[in-house]
């Protein structure tokens, strides 16, 4: 299997203002709130570290089952999901630890800001994997994706996921015994090649 | 020739890669390489022998999983290991080291592995296997925390050498933010005997490093590289590179000084066999011993050079009732907003004392550390007279810590000494003894000399001594003051270390101390002070701190005073508009608030403040939030504003007026890490007037319960964010129960809703802040 690296300088990323307003639910900003948001995006951006090992594999169904290279997976949501491809994509990404530490600083010392730069780092990761999908379907950016925990596919499976990515090595990415990934700013999925 | 010699004596080789050699002879994808160590001993040893007739002095164990967090069996798989390294060895001068790996698990705070489990991990593999080798590896870390918990493991648990690699990512840094004088000044605290780089980058990338490794260590130096992995950036790939590229670059970085050669995934005995023939007849470069005084955080490294260290006073109870409060009500977030205000006042370094006779100081100590260090990346000053205390909080922290103290008592230096060799640390040293202070600087002198060379004969630099002359009154001694700088130049000058002086006591009986202090301040520095414990909220201080540096050359274009002195003018704050605190509040404008507040409280009774003013502006906020009119983040920043209104109210509270609403005890549950929900609750509901207990995040079922235990408190407030941690919340409600059944518990999550709550035997679901706050007044009311 071949682990491939992928990583992208933050500032070449599309991010908007209103994608961490959505993260937020907040439909109305008022001028205060706006700078407040911008500034911690520009934070989120400064301190990501993105990172991303990807695999390509076969992907073959059986049943409710998706049979990969290198693992199964029961889920019928997942299975709708690819349904007529041969191939997949599997990936880890993060924007790093840094990005929780400030989250965390935050939280405790200035939890406004806290929350709203969390959804600040929230927009920077999706944005990367947008791109990262883009890039392995050749196409523009797309969030076609599909991740344990989604519909009925276990949260447990990331255990083997992440294992087969080999992503503690290759990107700095783990489980907490919950099977969470940390840094907490991480994504996992599944794209399917038509 | 023991591996130490040897290593004294010229370069020393390592092997190279193990995994990608394993997947060329059938190793199944996923497949643990540990388990062929049992399953296929003669491969691991034709590889490990490979790597021997390819010049190298060291072969690593196949153990980098065989910690018992990633596999079954680590004794069996680690003496299979073990021996089938050993049977390789064919000549002299052939060494085994026993390999260790991270555990693939994040410690805490930001993953959730507790760090006595980490060392607990480690233990197993290295009881299992270093009774046969001639060295331990410890490599591949990211964390420096991880690496401490190795290093302590392999200490307590074999007497081998100890080398440590770790990794870095591009920019010169571990994946947790590390850098490189940082991981050299706590791995040398720590005692191993060579530390380096391995891992991630080609050689080509890790040699941009080596010089660095090079400028801070004193030890031995190992260079453990890549052969390079493809890797795309931005669209680019970049490839492997061959044996001839990697010799040309180890051949560099042999040059630079590194000591220990050898490669990691990827590499092959071909690879190692083009830098032992090249080096085989050369001599390295002379290991030079560095005279830097250095502590460390996790993040950064704090030199002591020519600009003062400023150590902030202000986490010690000493003649403060409010931290007096704040440690017997176990309220952590005291201690937190003391740490970030000092380091945002331009504290590099932080004193920590929790000492009060009715509280345990070994877990207060410990925890305070632990809490200090998620929040700020200033290395610590472990400020304790209780050696358990002292060890504790040395045991976990993350880097190498500055103790305070050490004194001339023989006590204090049995005490002390044994710890810092252990754990490793820089010490503060005042010079007093059995018989007390000395009156003169000669006498301070003798104490420091003494002190010194008892720590040499434990082992410890005396770069890691700095001597605190200390500082008397002048109010009680006019000539106390001039002893004191008179003690800074003979000992900087007759033992060549470091100085630090706890300065606020110099000034203690007069009015207007900060002026006393200060100028004193300036006295000490001409005098060569390097350090001082001071109020980093002190203006005065800090002035002549920027004003000083600029003066002696020691602040660039006075880039720094600058800086200083134009942020002093920003804090004037503009009267323009007439707003009302109502508004403040409403638009989360924490300035005016406080200065409203204070304007206010002169000629309103603070009660009235609280009801007609902060009150209703948070209700309206809050209806407001609840008819989707506004949203969270103002929610929250009119709640930490009203806060600040509520703080300058309290001031003006008689204390025994000043009770509480009522009690909540709040938790994530076990396993849960996501907290930001609970935090969220916690904020709004101290606003309300509610002392919430927040006992973190991961905490288990059985804290819990021990803390209401031991305070009585009947209601508490959970969370969780996804399905796999509902159970350990229904665990956690069950207990509860259990203990006492009039317990109340509400909870709330991503992933909860009425019937869930009620399933898992809940008494409120609520959804949100808002929600909580309403089910909480129906309790207290």
């Amino acid at each position: 299997m071949n682990h491939i690296l992928y990583t992208s300088s933050p500032s070449r990323l599309e991010i908007s203002t209103r994608d961490v307003l959505r993260y937020l639910n907040v439909r109305e900003p008022d001028e205060e709130l706006l700078a407040l948001v911008n500034d911690c995006l520009d934070e989120a951006v400064k301190v990501a570290q993105l990172k991303a090992v990807y695999v390509r594999t076969n992907v073959a169904l059986s049943g409710d089952k998706a049979i990969f290279d290198f693992m199964e997976m029961e889920s019928k949501s997942l299975c709708k999901f690819i349904d007529g491809c041969d191939e997949a994509y599997v990936f880890v990404a993060t924007m790093g630890i840094k990005a929780d530490m400030l989250v965390n600083r935050y939280l405790k010392t200035d939890p406004s800001r806290g929350v709203i730069f969390n959804a600040a780092c929230v927009s920077v990761i999706e944005a990367f994997c947008d791109k990262l999908n883009g890039y392995l379907l050749k196409t523009e950016n797309s969030s076609k994706r599909f991740s344990p925990g989604y519909g009925d596919l276990k949260l447990e499976y990331q255990r083997e996921l992440l294992t087969h990515l080999d992503s503690v090595r290759k990107i700095g990415v783990s489980l907490t015994d919950g099977c969470l990934m940390v840094p907490t700013k991480s994504v996992s999925a599944i794209i399917g090649i038509k | 020739m023991n591996i130490l010699e040897k290593l004294k004596r010229g370069f020393l080789f390592f092997d190279g890669g193990m995994g990608t050699l394993l997947q060329e002879r059938g190793l199944l994808p996923g497949e643990a390489p540990e388990k062929w160590n049992v399953t296929n001993p003669d491969i691991i040893t034709s590889i490990h022998r490979a790597y021997f007739e390819a010049g190298a002095n060291v072969v690593t164990t196949n153990t980098f999983g065989a910690n018992p967090l990633k596999i079954n069996n680590v004794f069996e798989t680690v003496k299979a290991a073990v021996k089938n390294a050993k049977s390789a060895v064919f000549a002299r001068e052939q060494y085994v080291a026993l390999d260790i790996g991270p555990t693939g698990k994040l410690l805490k705070p930001l993953g959730d592995l507790d760090f006595e489990d980490a060392v607990s991990a480690f233990a197993e593999t290295v009881k299992a296997g270093a009774s046969d080798c001639d060295l331990i590896i410890i490599e591949t870390m990211n964390d420096p925390y991880e690496l401490k918990a190795a290093v302590i493991a392999a200490k307590e648990n074999s007497d081998l050498p100890i080398f440590a690699t770790f990794v870095l990512d591009e920019s010169g840094k571990t994946m947790t933010g590390c850098d490189i004088p940082s991981m050299v000044a706590m791995l040398e605290g720590l005692g191993v005997s060579a530390l380096g780089v391995n891992c991630s980058l080609g050689a080509d990338k890790l040699k941009t490093f080596v010089p660095q490794l090079i400028e801070a260590s004193s030890l031995p130096v190992i260079v453990n590289p890549n052969a390079g992995i493809p890797c795309i950036h931005d669209g680019k790939t970049c490839f492997d590179s061959t044996p001839d590229e990697f010799l040309h670059h180890m051949l560099e970085i042999a040059d630079m000084g590194a000591r220990v050669l050898g490669g990691c995934c990827g590499t092959t005995p071909e690879h190692i066999k083009k830098i032992t023939d090249a080096l085989k007849n050369s001599e390295p470069k002379p290991v030079i011993k560095k005279e830097y005084t250095v502590v460390s955080s996790y993040s950064r490294a704090c030199v002591f050079s020519d600009k003062c260290v400023l150590i902030g006073e202000r986490i010690n109870p000493t003649g403060k009732s409010k931290f007096k409060a704040a440690l017997r009500e176990n309220n952590m977030d005291y201690i937190i907003s003391e740490a970030v205000g000092q380091e945002e006042s331009g504290a590099v370094m932080l004193d920590v004392n929790v000492g009060l006779p009715e509280i345990d100081e070994i877990d207060f100590l410990t925890r305070a550390v632990k809490e200090i260090q998620s929040v700020s990346s200033l290395p610590l000053q472990i400020d304790t007279s209780n050696p358990l205390a002292l060890e504790s909080a040395m045991r976990i922290y993350n880097g190498k810590p500055l103790v305070n103290s050490v004194s001339g008592k023989e006590e204090s230096i049995k005490a002390v000494f044994p710890l810092v060799k252990k754990y490793g640390g820089a010490v503060i040293a005042l010079t007093l003894d059995e018989s007390g202070i000395p009156e003169t600087a000669e006498g301070r002198y003798e104490i420091a000399k003494r002190i010194v060379e008892r720590a040499e004969e434990y082992g410890i630099d005396r770069r890691d001594i700095i001597v605190d002359p200390l500082c008397l009154t002048v109010s009680s001694d006019k000539n106390a003051p001039r002893v004191t700088l008179d003690s800074i130049r003979l000992i900087k000058e007759g033992l060549g270390v470091k100085t630090s002086l706890g300065i606020s006591n110099v000034s203690f009986g007069l009015p207007g101390r900060d002026f006393v202090t200060s100028t004193f301040f300036a006295l000490a520095l001409s005098f060569g002070l390097d350090a001082v414990i001071m109020n980093p909220y002190s203006s005065e201080m800090m002035k002549v701190y920027y004003a000083y540096n600029a003066l002696c050359g020691l602040d660039p274009n006075c880039g720094e005073y600058i800086a200083f002195a134009s942020d002093k003018k920003a804090e004037i704050i503009s009267k323009d508009t007439e707003i009302s605190l109502e508004k403040a509040i409403v638009k989360g404008l924490k300035k005016d608030a406080r200065e409203i507040t204070k304007q206010l409280i002169l000629t309103t009774p603070p009660l009235e403040i609280v009801n007609n003013y902060i009150i209703p502006a948070l209700d309206s906020v809050g209806d407001d939030y609840e008819k989707g009119k506004s949203f969270l983040p103002q929610l929250l920043l009119s709640a930490e504003t009203a806060n600040i209104a509520f703080d300058v109210v309290k001031e003006a509270i008689p204390k025994d007026n000043n009770a509480g609403m009522g009690d909540i005890v709040m938790a994530t549950v076990k396993g849960d890490i996501h907290d930001i929900g609970k935090n969220i609750v916690k904020v709004i509901l101290q606003n309300y007037g509610y002392t919430v207990h927040d006992l973190g995040k991961d905490v288990s079922p059985e804290t819990v319960v021990e803390y209401v235990k031991s305070t009585g408190i009947k209601l508490v407030g959970l969370s969780a964010l996804m399905t796999t941690t509902v159970p350990s919340m229904e665990e956690t409600i069950k207990q509860l129960k259990a203990y006492d059944p009039n317990i109340k518990v509400m909870v709330g999550g991503a992933v909860l809703n009425p019937e869930y709550a009620e399933m898992i035997k809940a008494d409120k679901y609520a959804k949100d802040a808002m929600e909580g706050v309403r089910y909480v007044k129906s309790i207290y009311n």
